[in-house]
């Protein structure tokens, strides 16, 4: 048996009719499309969530700014702003761009393990970073809101919503980040075999 | 998509449907999940089909296509991977030996074999089978064309083996 048989052999096999267009758009349903537009979903969610509160938290600065100190207003500013940057990397995650799918397969992989990376980055450190800066803006606008109040007050408070919000970081990370994690982190590791093993 | 380009579309597809079932037989085992396969890769031709800017052959274009899409394809169902040995293979009976004369057999035998190379010499020898140059496989994969002769040849050799192996 040599090579060129098993050549011949192969090309000789019986194969499947392409099919027309229409049934090519009913193909559309790819688990890689569905990933897409569940990220797309969570983004426009997110960007509408955060528009929303944002227009709250403008609202209460128009009603009390006057009533209150730097600290309500600095406190105001940066949660927005954080807000604003948290959406904008989010959006980086989605792939606005083009798959690449007609590039050489090692840039097409490269440009996947980008994308790939770019969504680790923010399950890991963005988010967290994130969390904390809004935890140390919300604990400045309390200090400055419960500031009539007794100091007992003020204290529960602030250690409620710190319980709240380390409650709800701790609980995304065991659960929807860990799964997460375990996802982009199994496909960063095969693309990254693929890429190594192509280019050798 | 407009009437023209509809009409290249299915110009290409009649052209390189072939290649591009072979493809995904040789990339899965499982001939269901091949059908899914081929079938991603004509819609993402399609998709793709205003991207195409002439910058290298509609061939190399098309295979660039199928390759990736098998890639990312794969990558999403890892289930797809590493099918069990067919009973045909495991317990190699007298009868069953007399059977593999037939072209269907060996062809079975050859799309087992080549489904226990690693995922990347599958890409590799889907294309040497489809009679790809060196330097058209190298500009699909993108790597250098020494490194895929020498890749090439290591692949031949592994998949000649196992071919012998009964």
């Amino acid at each position: 048996m040599n090579f060129e048989d098993l050549q011949n052999s192969w090309q000789r096999q019986p194969v499947k009719d392409p099919g027309d267009i229409d049934q090519l758009k009913l193909a559309m349903e790819t688990n890689w499309n569905k990933h897409q537009r569940r990220v797309l979903r969570t983004n426009i969610f997110l960007t509408l969530c955060f528009i929303l509160t944002g227009i709250g938290i403008t609202c209460v600065y128009f009603a009390y700014h006057a009533q209150f100190g730097w600290a309500f207003k600095l406190s105001i500013f940066f949660i927005i702003l954080l807000m604003i940057v948290y959406v904008g990397v989010s959006w980086k995650s989605y792939g606005l761009k083009k798959e690449t799918l007609e590039n050489p397969s090692t840039d097409y992989i490269s440009y996947q393990l980008k994308k790939l990376h770019w969504q680790r980055k923010t399950i890991t450190t963005f988010s967290q970073i994130y969390a904390f800066l809004l935890w140390i803006n919300i604990m400045c606008y309390t200090w400055e809101v419960t500031a009539r109040g007794s100091l007992t007050f003020r204290f529960t408070a602030m250690l409620v919503i710190t319980v709240y919000i380390v409650g709800i970081n701790l609980w995304q990370r065991l659960t929807k980040q860990k799964k997460a994690l375990k996802k982009v982190d199994h496909m960063i590791a095969d693309l990254s075999h693929l890429k190594k093993e192509l280019a050798v | 998509m407009p009437e023209k380009e509809e009409a290249f579309f299915n110009e290409l597809v009649a052209a390189h449907h072939a290649s591009i079932y072979r493809i995904c037989r040789a990339y899965l085992y499982d001939v269901s999940h091949a059908d899914d396969l081929y079938q991603e890769i004509l819609f993402q031709i399609w998709k793709s089909l205003k991207n195409f800017k002439g910058n290298s052959s509609i061939g190399t274009w098309i295979y660039r296509i199928a390759v990736n899409t098998a890639i990312s394809f794969n990558l999403k169902n890892k289930r797809h991977q590493h099918q069990p040995l067919p009973d045909l293979f495991q317990v190699p009976y007298e009868e069953t030996l007399q059977k593999k004369q037939d072209e269907e057999e060996q062809l079975n035998k050859l799309r087992f074999c080549i489904s226990k190379l690693e995922t990347q010499d599958r890409l590799i020898i889907s294309l040497v089978l489809e009679d790809k140059s060196y330097k058209d496989i190298s500009e699909i994969v993108g790597t250098n064309i020494n490194n895929v002769g020498v890749k090439i040849n290591r692949i031949k050799t592994r998949l000649l083996k196992l071919m012998e192996q009964k």
